[in-house]
């Protein structure tokens, strides 16, 4: 930094030590169980980006919903959001090998940090997860060798 | 337990214990940030109950997005910047504020100049708290919003008036030195 003196040293001192509101202990006690959501150091944990989707396409049921196509290098993950009872949504999933066809996951949470967390049901290669509030989400599928990390669901969005 | 085990690490160890599966390293980043990521929604103008909202989903994109951040050179200003982000899409989603540009009522609240600052008083907190505890304890003292008159700096630190200044003046140059090898 160009203009550090010791002037801006003693401001900016007095600046950082200011008395401010602090989060609640709820909250940090909340971002500190994000641990559960580290990857594990014995397996590749890969980052979903989202290829394309996000319309809104009428259902056989005439309902409204969203398809959205996300990638990894080697993966596709499809995602069918539509309206469940009331305002919540229903989630359905599937996971693609680029090279191999559909995957069956060990297990797919869908988590955000305004609700708790919610694990999906497996129905043959297909996850599906029901009531989900809209919102953004983050949703992990663990596979049998990675897990992949879908960072910005945007649920009935 | 963390400070002990923590304090001394670089953000870029932290993010790398965390990316191996080391909860308490990640314990240690929140902590570390925890005071950055509330400050920015505060100074946009939100209360309590949607800086708490705006923390919770900072530390969750924090979580998701580890491994892009394994060799930043500047995790605090990404954190800033992410805070400033999800300050704006609350704002833009808050049609009772009607505000037509959130950006530009996020700009008026909290300036580049202002994120900057934040940032910097960040890294002068970590320094501080690299810092041996009785050079912490006396600048604490001397440097709070009310800062405590020599008289009782004395008394409370069991040293004499005389020597607050010199020992103030090296603490001060340690503070610098600390800083410096964070921004490094």
């Amino acid at each position: 930094m160009d203009d550090f003196t010791d002037e801006w040293l003693e401001t900016t001192l007095r600046a950082a030590l200011a008395e401010e509101p602090a989060p609640s202990q709820e909250t940090l006690t909340f971002a500190v169980g994000l641990a559960r959501m580290l990857p594990r150091a014995d397996r590749p944990s890969l980052l979903a980006r989202l290829v394309s989707g996000g319309q809104t396409l009428a259902t056989a049921r005439g309902g409204e919903a969203q398809q959205r196509l996300y990638e990894t290098d080697q993966h596709l993950i499809t995602l069918w959001d539509e309206a469940d009872s009331g305002a919540s949504r229903y989630l359905i999933g599937q996971v693609y090998e680029k090279n191999n066809g559909p995957l069956v996951p060990e297990s797919v949470m869908l988590f955000s940090a305004q609700c708790v967390e919610k694990n999906a049901r497996q129905e043959g290669s297909e996850f599906h997860v029901a009531g989900v509030a809209p919102g953004v989400y983050a949703l992990r599928c663990s596979l049998a060798t990675a897990d992949i990390l879908l960072p910005g669901v945007e649920v009935g969005g | 337990m963390w400070k002990r085990d923590w304090k001394e690490r670089s953000d870029n160890e932290l993010v790398a214990a965390c990316l191996t599966g080391e909860t308490t390293a990640w314990e240690a980043l929140i902590l570390r940030y925890q005071r950055l990521i509330f400050h920015i929604p505060l100074r946009m103008g939100f209360g309590q109950a949607d800086a708490e909202d705006i923390f919770q989903n900072v530390s969750l994109k924090l979580c998701l997005h580890l491994s892009e951040l394994r060799d930043t050179e500047r995790l605090a200003g990404w954190i800033a910047q992410v805070a400033r982000q999800e300050g704006l899409r609350l704002l833009r989603r808050k049609p009772t504020t009607g505000l037509e540009d959130a950006e530009a009522f996020a700009d008026e609240r909290l300036p580049e100049a202002d994120l900057l600052a934040a940032e910097q008083a960040h890294l002068v907190r970590q320094a501080l708290e690299r810092l041996p505890e009785k050079c912490q304890k006396l600048l604490g003292l001397l440097y709070a919003e009310e800062a405590a008159p020599y008289a009782d700096v004395s008394r409370q630190l069991g040293i004499p008036v005389g020597s607050i200044g010199p020992q103030r003046a090296r603490c001060l140059e340690r503070l610098k030195k600390k800083w410096e090898e964070l921004e490094a």
